[in-house]
C-alpha cells in the first residue's frame, strides 16, 4: 500500500544537505518519491507499506548524519480536548457579546415612547443590528442547511423571527397597504430583538453547562507535568515531558506529581494515586514497583525508569477511554434521534397549518400570522438532542473520579439492567494472596512453651529460604508484625524443602554449634519425622474446616503451634455483596476452588449460591447456563487477565485490579480501585445516569408535545415561547450535572 | 368560507407538501469516493450539511472520508457514523480525515453529533 508521510529533519542549512537527504531517501528501496524542504526542514516521501518501514526511512535519514523523528501518529485525547476547548471559549466569548447586545436592544424597544411618529423608524434600525448582526448566524446556518435538504433549529428559529421581521418591516414602510385591507399595521420589533435575545441567552448558558460535563477530563488532562528531572551523566537536567526517552532515570522528590510512567529504581516512598484509581489510601512504592504519571509522589523521593509515555502511558489510556466513552451513543438515543430527523420539517408543516386554521376560522391575518411564529419559536429539537448525550459526559466523569471506567454508552445503558453478578473469588472477593490469618500456641506444662510473634519468627527463619507461595505468607505475616528481617533473623542452616510436605532446617545456636531441629509443614511431613501433634491435631482440622492451610510448626520433635494460612476476604467485600443484594441482584460466586474452601468464603461474605471447581474454560459456559438464553442480564466480575473469555462472554463485564495495572481494554467497566465496593459504585451510576436520561428525554418530548398545541391554540405570545424554549435545553443539561453530585 | 380563505387553504397546503417534498424526499447529489492507493478517499465539505450528501463506495475496500468543516457553528462540530462505531470532533475551518473499511453492503447514515445534519454511505458491491 502506498503511503506518504512527512518527516521533520533537523541540522539541514544548505542546499547541499538537502540533496544528500533527498537522494539518500530516493534510495532506499521501497521509495516512490522523496522530496525535501529545506525551508521546511522536513521530508514528504511516497513509499510503499510493508516493502519499507517508515523506521527505515528515519534510518536512511540518520545515516547521512541528520536526525529526524516521526511525527506524532495519533493526537493525544489531550490534544483533541484542548482543540475543542479552545473552539468553545471562543464561541462562547461571541454568544456573550451578541446576547448582551439583543437584550439592551429589546429593553430600549420597550421603553421608548409609544405614540413617537418616529417610533417604528428607530425599532427598525435597532432590530436590524440585532437580525443583522447578534442573530446573524440563524439565518447563515439555516440557508447552508436548507441548501443541503436538511432542517435543524437555526430553520425554527430563521423561518420565526424572519417572517416577524419581514411583516414588521413592510408595515414600516408602507402602513397604507395595510390599513386599505383594513388590517392593523402592527409592529412586532420588540418580539423580534426579544426572542433573539432570550434564546441566545439559553444559547449562552448552554454553552458554559456543556462545558461542566467534560470537566472530569479536562482534569485528567491538568495531572500531566509538563517538565519531568532526568538524570543524565550524573547530573539532575530539567526538560520537557515530550523529551523524555524511553528507559531515561527521572527524579521524583516528596511532594511533586509523578512525570511519567516508570518503574522505581531507587527510594521508597508513598503514592497518591486517587486521582486515577479513586483509591484514597496511598499506596507504598519501592524498588521494582511502577509508578504511573500524574500521580503525586508523598513522603520520600524516588528515581524511576520511564517505562510507557505518551499516548500509551496510563494517564492517556484512561482519558482516551473515558473521551471515547462519552463519545459513544447510548441505544436509548435511538428514540430521540428518529424523532429529530424528522422533527423540524413536521413543525414547519404544523405552523403552515396553524396559519391556514387561524386565517380561515376568523382570526386577524396578523394574529394567524404571530400565532404561527409562536409554533415555529417553541419547537425545540435541541433538548431531545442533548438529553443523552450530556447525562453519558457527565457520568463517565464522574466514574472516572470512583475509579470507575466505563467503556460507553451501550455499556452503561446494558449495567443498568442487570440482573444476576457473577464474582470470581481470587482476586475479586479476596486478596489472591495467601496470608497468615491466625496462630494456634501449644499448651504446654507451664502454659505456651513460645509467644506467636516467635513461632511466627521461626517459620519465616525457615520458610525465608523456601520458594513455596504459602512460605511467602509465613515471611510477610512476621516483616507486617516488625518482627525480624533478614539478618535479624533467627540463623538456620541444613534447609531442606521436602515436596508437597513443608520444609526443614537446623537452627545454628551461639558459638555455630547446632541448634534445635525446625519442621515447618502438613500432617504428612510429622508422621514422616514422627512428631505427634498431640493437641494440635483437634485445632488443625478446625482450621481446615474453615478453609484455612493448616501449617505446624515443631521445634524437634515438639510442636510449638499452628498456622492457619488463607487468602482473606477484601475489605469491604462483605459490605459491597450485601449492598448488591440491596440492589435487587442475584450474587453467585464461580471459582476454580475446591468446594470446601468456596463455600467456607461464600459463608464468611454472605453469599447464597455457589459453583465451585469450574476449569477457566467452563466459566464461560457457566456464565451462558446463567444467561438463560438471553432473558438474564448478566454481569461478570473478574481480573482482566484470567478471567477475560468469562468477561467478554457476560452481558457487562467489569474488571477488577489494582491501580492502573487494571486490564482497561479487556472488560466494559473497568475497577481502578481493586475494591468490590466500587462493582456496587458501578451499577448505581448506571442506574442513576439512565434514569437521568430517561428524564430528560421525558421532558424534552412532553415540552415540545405540550408546548407545540398551546402555542397552536394561540395561548403563548412568541417571546414567552422563546423563553421557554431556551430553558429548555438547560434544564436538560442542569439535569445532566446534577450526576456529578 | 370566502375566495380568499379557499387560495390560503390551497397555497398552505402545497407549502406543506412542498416543504415534506423538499426535506424528505428531494434526490441529494451523490458522489463516488475516488480510488487510489487502495484507498477510497472523498472530500466531504461540512456547511450546515455534509457535501455530498450522498456518498458512494464499494464494500471491502478502506474508505477515507476527508471532512472539510467550513464553519464554527457547534452545530457540525461532530461527525457520526454509528454503524462504524465513528464519532469524531471536528476542528473548524480544518480537514479531518475519517477511516473506515465497509465490511457490509448497504446504506449507512453519517450524521451530525445531534442527529440533526444528515448525509448517507452508500456501500455497493
Amino acid at each position: 500500500m502506498s503511503k506518504t508521510i512527512t518527516i521533520p529533519i533537523r541540522g539541514m542549512h544548505c542546499a547541499a544537505c538537502q540533496s544528500r537527504v533527498q537522494s539518500a531517501l530516493a534510495g532506499t528501496p521501497g521509495v516512490s518519491d522523496a522530496s525535501v524542504n529545506l525551508m521546511l526542514n522536513s521530508a514528504t516521501v511516497t513509499y510503499d507499506e510493508p516493502a519499507v518501514l517508515p523506521e527505515k526511512l528515519l534510518e536512511s535519514i540518520r545515516a547521512t548524519g541528520y536526525d529526524a523523528e516521526l511525527p506524532k501518529a495519533e493526537a493525544t485525547p489531550f490534544g483533541d480536548q484542548a482543540s475543542q476547548d479552545e473552539a468553545h471559549a471562543a464561541e462562547l466569548r461571541e454568544l456573550i457579546a451578541k446576547t448582551t447586545v439583543s437584550l439592551v436592544v429589546a429593553a430600549i424597544t420597550v421603553l421608548l415612547p409609544m405614540n413617537a411618529t418616529w417610533r417604528p423608524w428607530v425599532l427598525l434600525v435597532l432590530t436590524s443590528v440585532v437580525v443583522g448582526w447578534s442573530g446573524r448566524h440563524f439565518y447563515t446556518r439555516a440557508w447552508r442547511a436548507f441548501r443541503h435538504h436538511t432542517a435543524e433549529m437555526n430553520t425554527l428559529i430563521a423561518v420565526g423571527t424572519g417572517a416577524a421581521y419581514v411583516y414588521s418591516v413592510a408595515a414600516t414602510v408602507a402602513p397604507g397597504f395595510f390599513l386599505a385591507h383594513g388590517v392593523q399595521p402592527e409592529l412586532y420589533y420588540e418580539a423580534v430583538a426579544a426572542i433573539i435575545g432570550l434564546i441566545l441567552l439559553g444559547n449562552t448558558f448552554e454553552a458554559r453547562a456543556k462545558k461542566q460535563t467534560t470537566a472530569a477530563l479536562r482534569a485528567l488532562a491538568g495531572l500531566q507535568p509538563k517538565t519531568v528531572r532526568v538524570l543524565r551523566d550524573l547530573r539532575e537536567l530539567e526538560i520537557p515531558i515530550e523529551a523524555l526517552e524511553q528507559g531515561d532515570i527521572f527524579v521524583v522528590r516528596p511532594g511533586e506529581r509523578i512525570a511519567a510512567d516508570g518503574e522505581v529504581v531507587s527510594g521508597s516512598s508513598a503514592v497518591d494515586e486517587s486521582m486515577l484509581t479513586g483509591e484514597s489510601m496511598p499506596v507504598a512504592k519501592a524498588k521494582g514497583d511502577r509508578v504511573a504519571g500524574g500521580t503525586i509522589n508523598r513522603t520520600g523521593a524516588l528515581k524511576a525508569r520511564a517505562t510507557t509515555l505518551g499516548a500509551d502511558s496510563a494517564l492517556a489510556r484512561i482519558a482516551k477511554l473515558m473521551r471515547d466513552a462519552q463519545a459513544s451513543r447510548a441505544p436509548i438515543q435511538n428514540l430521540a434521534d428518529r424523532v429529530s430527523r424528522v422533527f423540524v420539517p413536521v413543525v414547519i408543516s404544523i405552523a403552515i397549518a396553524v396559519f391556514v386554521g387561524w386565517f380561515i376560522v376568523g382570526g386577524t391575518p396578523v394574529h394567524a400570522l404571530v400565532t404561527a411564529i409562536s409554533v415555529l419559536i417553541i419547537a425545540c429539537p435541541c433538548a431531545m438532542g442533548l438529553a443523552v448525550p450530556t447525562a453519558l459526559m457527565v457520568a463517565t466523569g464522574k466514574g472516572a473520579r470512583l475509579g470507575v471506567l466505563i467503556k460507553g454508552g451501550e455499556a452503561l445503558q446494558r449495567a443498568h439492567e442487570i440482573d444476576v453478578v457473577v464474582l470470581d473469588k481470587t482476586g475479586t472477593i479476596t486478596a489472591g494472596k495467601p496470608t497468615v490469618v491466625e496462630v494456634f500456641l501449644a499448651p504446654g506444662p507451664e502454659g505456651p512453651a513460645v509467644d506467636a510473634g516467635a513461632v511466627l519468627s521461626l517459620a519465616a527463619a525457615v520458610e525465608s529460604l523456601s520458594e513455596h507461595p504459602l512460605a511467602d505468607a509465613i515471611v510477610r505475616a512476621v516483616e507486617e508484625r516488625g518482627g525480624p528481617k533478614g539478618k535479624e533473623r533467627i540463623q538456620v542452616r541444613d534447609f531442606e524443602a521436602r515436596a508437597g510436605r513443608g520444609a526443614v532446617a537446623r537452627m545454628v545456636a551461639a558459638g555455630g554449634a547446632d541448634g534445635k531441629r525446625v519442621a515447618i509443614g502438613n500432617a504428612t511431613l510429622l508422621r514422616e519425622l514422627d512428631i505427634d501433634p498431640g493437641e494440635m491435631r483437634a485445632r488443625a482440622t478446625e482450621l481446615a474446616d474453615r478453609a484455612r492451610t493448616p501449617v505446624y510448626v515443631a521445634l524437634d520433635q515438639r510442636v510449638v503451634g499452628v498456622l492457619g494460612i488463607a487468602d482473606p476476604v477484601k475489605d469491604g467485600a462483605t459490605e459491597a455483596i450485601a449492598s448488591l443484594e440491596r440492589m435487587g441482584l442475584e450474587v453467585v460466586m464461580l471459582t476454580g476452588d475446591s468446594r470446601a474452601t468456596a463455600h467456607a468464603i461464600a459463608r464468611e461474605v454472605g453469599i447464597d449460591r455457589v459453583v465451585a471447581e469450574v476449569l477457566p474454560d467452563q466459566k464461560v459456559e457457566e456464565i451462558r447456563r446463567l444467561q438463560a438464553g438471553g432473558t438474564r442480564v448478566v454481569a461478570m466480575v473478574g481480573d482482566g487477565i484470567n478471567d477475560a473469555p468469562a468477561l467478554a462472554q457476560a452481558d457487562v463485564g467489569l474488571a477488577i485490579g489494582t491501580g492502573t495495572d487494571v486490564a482497561i481494554e479487556a472488560a466494559d467497566v473497568a475497577l481502578m480501585r481493586g475494591d468490590l465496593r466500587s462493582a456496587v459504585d458501578a451499577i448505581a451510576l448506571a442506574r442513576r445516569t439512565m434514569r437521568a436520561m430517561r428524564q430528560n428525554l421525558f421532558w424534552a418530548f412532553i415540552y415540545n408535545v405540550v408546548g407545540i398545541p398551546l402555542a397552536a391554540a394561540g395561548m403563548l405570545s412568541p417571546v414567552i415561547a422563546s423563553g421557554a424554549m431556551a430553558f429548555s435545553s438547560v434544564s436538560v443539561v442542569g439535569n445532566s450535572l446534577r450526576l456529578k453530585r | 368560507m370566502n375566495t380568499i380563505d379557499w387560495i390560503v387553504l390551497a397555497a398552505g397546503t402545497a407549502a406543506i407538501a412542498w416543504v415534506n417534498w423538499y426535506f424528505f424526499l428531494a434526490q441529494r447529489p451523490a458522489a463516488r469516493a475516488v480510488a487510489s492507493g487502495g484507498v477510497q478517499s472523498i472530500d466531504v465539505s461540512v456547511k450546515g450539511g455534509y457535501d455530498p450528501g450522498v456518498i458512494r463506495v464499494k464494500r471491502g475496500t478502506p474508505v477515507r472520508l476527508v471532512f472539510d468543516r467550513q464553519e464554527t457553528s457547534s452545530c457540525s462540530e461532530e461527525v457520526v457514523i454509528p454503524a462504524f462505531s465513528i464519532r469524531r470532533f471536528l476542528p473548524p475551518y480544518q480537514k479531518t480525515a475519517v477511516e473506515l473499511t465497509p465490511d457490509r453492503s448497504g446504506t449507512f447514515d453519517i450524521s451530525c453529533g445531534m442527529s440533526m445534519l444528515h448525509a448517507k454511505l452508500l456501500v455497493e458491491d
